[in-house]
């Protein structure tokens, strides 16, 4: 059983602190220049940040200094700084993210325990002075918590400063602040689990300002971050002991007294920087190497007990760089980071600049899925998160959507289809599942379903428009709008569209808003100006729209023509009597099909129609799915065997596939029988196990 | 003496096995009567099946292979008993399935109907027991008289149904205290593992906390395994000496297993052993989801069926062995070759 290692008292690490911020204090203010000076600026910069932080890991605290200097990059003056302290989401159970958490039922804070005192967290801003044209200014006396998003007044993550004098356009101010934060028992993918600390939006972080205003939303349970592009340059002191990952490159390791090292990371042109601790790291050192993509060294961090796991993360970084570089654009940064955290941390899938956590277990079979498809998620955030920044408070989608849908491409390309896996051994009931995997290679999950979370996506189809904003989206069927409908609108429209176009669509958005920050209207922009058609019908429906898509073949006949009642020219009438059909079969008969499709669903979009007849004939129609239902007749020497809507599956979003193909003459039995003879099978071994009892 | 403690354990596991393998037709009618009883719900869901798979295509997939595009509309729509069907019934995992059921107590928190199905099993099986006991002891040339059957006498079909229903309100009994202490098994396991959980919830290592899970587990197995041992000698004891209440022969069932604890644990342990190899070799052979024509599906069907035969044969060996022990160990039986002897 591994613990908290050795702990240094309390006294004894705070003297160490302000040892450590007193060494860094003369050169913490330049040091975002020398980190800016690192060649040429490929953001804007407007928001640097020097921070010297000092863990404890036995009291669970970091101390901190930091110093931002920000630029207004807006046309018009601001007298205010917004800045978010996330880590108050879980200072006590009215927080606007712990009440929302309560909502999705997932919280262990929320639903099932009052959490032990290790668990809460805080950020304290102890002191802040405004740095302006060499003047100092306390903003202490005039900071005042806000709650733009709900008004709760118990809320504490967004803090704001009045400042003595507005700040012009274009004007630059620095912020000096010193704080303390409480880390939380890890919780929403941050925080420790014994020796483990994973340290994510830790400090003191401006929002951002835009020709609205200030946009600093609170913290919600549903949504992350925003942050302007900028550098970083941190130092990190800690016990020795601990092997340390951060955004960015170290660049220096220093002993300081008493066993405590400080790290110094530096990283320019990002939007936020995350830091891991833990003395059980393993470390694996590669490089990718893609003709025609700048190289890129990889660092991992792995549980020792994932060793034999190391390569596994390694491809699926490299096919993730490679894929998404020559799709979209290259990974500009040289160096990323993957961490494997600490078992049962809840820090793993997450993204960060240059750095993400992946995630796996002590057995995961290969063709499962797993690492894989976590670590190839989180390294596309590189590019959809990382480098074009968009606002995760109100347009997750952007990010998370598109990533869904590349990462499913990835994993389809570079992995193939995965196998369904189930765990056993699950003794506590967890939500991490059972120790032992079993996999059957037989049944094997498809992108276009399951990667793009079409499952989901179903129940909550009509649950919220995609064009509300994300934090406002109702906790429990959020993350199935932002990533499993974009996933599937996206599929929708590669298959609508060629991968080519689409693939164009993606790359200049990706090339046009790197380093920046796109809104919704931005990507649809980008899609009508490349595709060169008016997709303004289609986002209209699937973003700003609810309604569901469901295509079915409602209805379909196939008779043999045998005219009845009086028959021939007008001068050789003759009677003929009969059964409908009755000559079926026989030759130089033809048949009469009828075939109706509805629109069930509120949704529109067009459609083929595929008839296929007993003769192996195809006949392809078209519609525009506009009218509830339309009915294609044909006359054909044989028989239809069946019809279908949307027979390629171009229509990822449509909610009932079930309906999309109907047979003249089901054909269900043999399968049903097969599928209900195995679960006879399982429920009589049930019924045995249960007789152990008597 | 160890010798011959393990000589008269071998010999009863071999008189529990011939008196089983001298019993098809009542190992096969255990097994009809639960295909039988099973039947049913198989038509019930074929039934939400065929209406799910309809006139689509899925029919295609489906007769090839499991579709998980299928099945997630399918899971979404349906409820109840057919809301049971799920990929991992396929192959080995309806085994394993079963088995982490057993294992976790998570048999008695399935649906409804799936609990009267269990029920009505049960019930039948405790119909049957006293019966079933009488006749392997009948086999086996042990004392089973009672005021109306004679020494070593085997029970036909009729009589072994009446001696059952006879006997059932005293086994009843016996199942009743067993179920208590079931459940006081599952309540403590259901407190020890999420305690280990959150003892643990400062450990990094998922290797860790699985070793404390597997000794925890070992101990719930031990506990389960421990109950349903002592209540085997118990209804045995209830069947062959009918002039015992159950509490008495309860008593004398704990005297037998305490104070025999090897011989027990050997013949017990050792049909164990044998049947997990059984189901391990089953889950290796287990047809998958690949079965494509009536003949295929048939055969898998028959694998499967044959597997649960020889599960139905393995509960009757474990009670045929355990009535042989205690025929030996009460100087019921007749005594052991001298060859045998230390």
């Amino acid at each position: 059983m591994r613990r908290v290692g050795r702990q240094v008292a309390p006294g004894k690490l705070a003297r160490i602190a302000l040892a450590a911020l007193a060494a860094g204090a003369t050169s913490s203010t330049v040091a975002a220049q020398d980190v800016a000076g690192e060649g040429r600026a490929l953001s804007p910069r407007n928001a640097n940040y020097a921070i010297e932080v000092t863990l404890d890991p036995g009291a669970k605290i970091l101390t901190g200094k930091q110093t931002v200097t920000w630029r207004n990059t807006q046309h018009k003056a601001t007298d205010e700084l917004w800045l978010h302290l996330y880590w108050n989401a879980w200072r006590n159970s009215e927080s606007t993210w712990l009440r929302e958490d309560q909502i999705r039922g997932r919280s262990e804070y929320g639903k099932h325990k009052i959490p032990g005192k290790d668990a809460w967290s805080y950020l304290l801003v102890q002191s802040a002075q405004l740095v302006q044209e060499h003047v100092r200014t306390d903003l202490m006396a005039g900071r005042r918590y806000a709650a733009p998003d709900d008004g709760n007044p118990n809320d504490r993550t967004v803090l704001v400063f009045s400042l003595p004098a507005p700040v012009q356009p274009g004007q630059s101010v620095q912020l000096e602040m010193t704080w303390r934060a409480k880390i939380p028992r890890t919780f929403a993918r941050t925080g420790f689990r014994g020796d483990f600390f994973f340290i994510a939006h830790w400090f003191p972080k401006l929002g951002v300002f835009e020709p609205e205003g200030w946009n600093c939303h609170q913290y919600h349970a549903g949504t992350e971050f925003f942050s302007d592009y900028g550098n970083y340059d941190v130092r990190i002191t800690l016990p020795e002991r601990f092997k340390v990952a951060a955004t960015g490159r170290r660049r220096s390791k220093t002993p300081v007294s008493d066993g405590m090292v400080t790290h110094r990371f530096q990283q320019a042109d990002v939007h936020g920087f995350a830091w891991t601790a833990s003395p059980d790291y393993v470390t694996k050192q590669d490089t990718f190497s893609e003709p025609g993509l700048p190289p890129v060294e990889l660092s991992l961090f792995l549980q020792p007990e994932h060793l034999a796991q190391a390569a596994r993360h390694l491809a699926a970084t490299k096919a993730t760089l490679k894929l998404y570089g020559t799709w979209y654009g290259p990974y500009p940064y040289g160096h990323l980071t993957i961490i494997d955290p600490a078992y049962g941390a809840g820090a793993g899938g997450m993204e960060y600049p240059t750095l993400f956590t992946a995630g796996t277990r002590l057995f995961n079979p290969p063709g499962g899925g797993r690492p894989e498809g976590v670590t190839v998620h989180e390294a596309g955030h590189q590019f959809w998160y990382g480098l074009v920044g968009n606002n995760e408070f109100e347009h997750a989608w952007i990010d998370e959507g598109i990533n869904t849908f590349s990462a499913g491409r990835v994993m389809d390309v570079a992995f193939g289809r995965r196998a369904y896996v189930k765990r056993y051994f699950n003794p506590a009931k967890t939500r991490r599942g059972g120790f032992f995997p079993l996999l059957f290679p037989e049944i094997r999950l498809s992108r276009m379903v399951h990667a793009n979370g079409l499952p989901g996506y179903r129940s909550a189809a009509i649950s919220d428009a995609q064009s509300r904003p994300t934090f406002q989206y109702f906790p429990k069927t959020g993350a199935r709008l932002s990533y499993g409908k974009t996933a599937l609108w996206l599929s929708t429209l590669e298959r609508y569209l060629g991968w080519k176009t689409l693939q164009r669509i993606l790359s200049t958005f990706f090339e046009r808003y790197r380093f920046k920050h796109p809104r919704p209207r931005d990507f649809f922009a980008v899609a009508n100006e490349v595709s060169g058609r008016d997709l303004g019908w289609f986002f209209e429906q699937v973003y700003y729209g609810s309604d569901a898509f469901d295509y079915a073949v409602s209805y379909v006949s196939s008779t043999a023509i045998r005219p009845r009642g009086w028959v021939g020219p007008d001068d050789e009438l003759s009677y003929r009597a009969g059964k409908p059909g009755a000559a079926s079969g026989a030759a130089g008969v033809n048949y009469r099909t009828r075939v109706v499709v509805a629109r069930k669903g509120g949704a529109v979009f067009p459609v083929n129609v595929l008839m296929v007849f007993d003769n192996g004939e195809k006949l392809l129609k078209k519609w525009d799915g506009k009218y509830r239902w339309v009915m294609f007749e044909e006359t054909r020497p044989s028989k239809l065997d069946y019809a279908a809507v949307d027979p390629e599956r171009v229509l990822l979003l449509d909610v009932n596939y079930r309906n999309n193909s109907r047979l003249l003459v089901s054909r269900a039995g043999l399968p049903a029988t097969k599928w209900a003879s195995k679960w006879l099978l399982w429920l009589q071994d049930f019924l045995l196990v249960f007789s152990y009892f008597v | 003496m160890i010798e011959r403690r393990k000589t008269e354990a071998w010999a009863s596991i071999n008189d529990g096995v011939r008196s089983t393998l001298g019993a098809p037709g009542l190992v096969s009618s255990l097994w009809l009567a639960n295909l039988l009883l099973a039947l049913p719900a198989g038509w019930l869901v074929r039934q939400h099946v065929s209406h799910s798979i309809g006139p689509s295509l899925f029919h295609q997939t489906l007769r090839e292979g499991f579709d998980l595009d299928w099945y997630s509309e399918y899971e979404q729509a349906t409820g109840g008993l057919a809301a049971t069907l799920r990929p991992s019934i396929v192959g080995p995992g309806a085994v394993l399935d079963n088995l982490e059921l057993w294992f976790s107590g998570g048999l008695f928190s399935q649906h409804l109907s799936l609990l009267a199905l269990a029920l009505a099993h049960a019930v039948l099986w405790l119909l049957l027991l006293g019966g079933i006991i009488a006749r392997l002891a009948g086999m086996q040339g042990l004392e089973t008289a009672t005021d109306s059957h004679a020494t070593g006498e085997v029970l036909g079909p009729a009589g072994l149904i009446l001696r059952g229903v006879r006997m059932s309100p005293r086994i009843l009994q016996l199942s009743v205290v067993a179920g208590l202490l079931y459940f006081a098994v599952y309540r403590l396991a259901w407190i020890v593992f999420p305690w280990i959980e959150r003892a643990c919830h400062d450990v990094t290592q998922e290797r860790t906390l699985l070793t404390y899970h597997l000794i925890a587990a070992v101990c719930v197995v031990a506990l389960l395994t421990a109950i349903n041992l002592l209540f085997d000698y118990a209804k045995i004891v209830v069947v062959l000496e009918p002039k015992l209440s159950p509490s008495s022969a309860l008593a004398r069932a704990m005297q037998l297993v305490v104070a025999n604890a090897g011989q027990v644990a050997l013949v017990y342990y050792g049909l164990g052993a044998a049947l997990l190899a059984v189901s391990a070799l089953y889950l290796l052979l287990a047809p998958g989801a690949g079965q494509s024509t009536t003949l295929g599906i048939l055969g898998a069907f028959v694998v499967g069926q044959l597997y649960l035969w020889f599960r139905f044969a393995g509960r009757l060996v474990f009670l045929g062995s355990a009535t042989a022990l205690y025929g030996r160990l009460c100087g019921k039986a007749a005594p052991l070759p001298s060859a045998g002897r230390p």
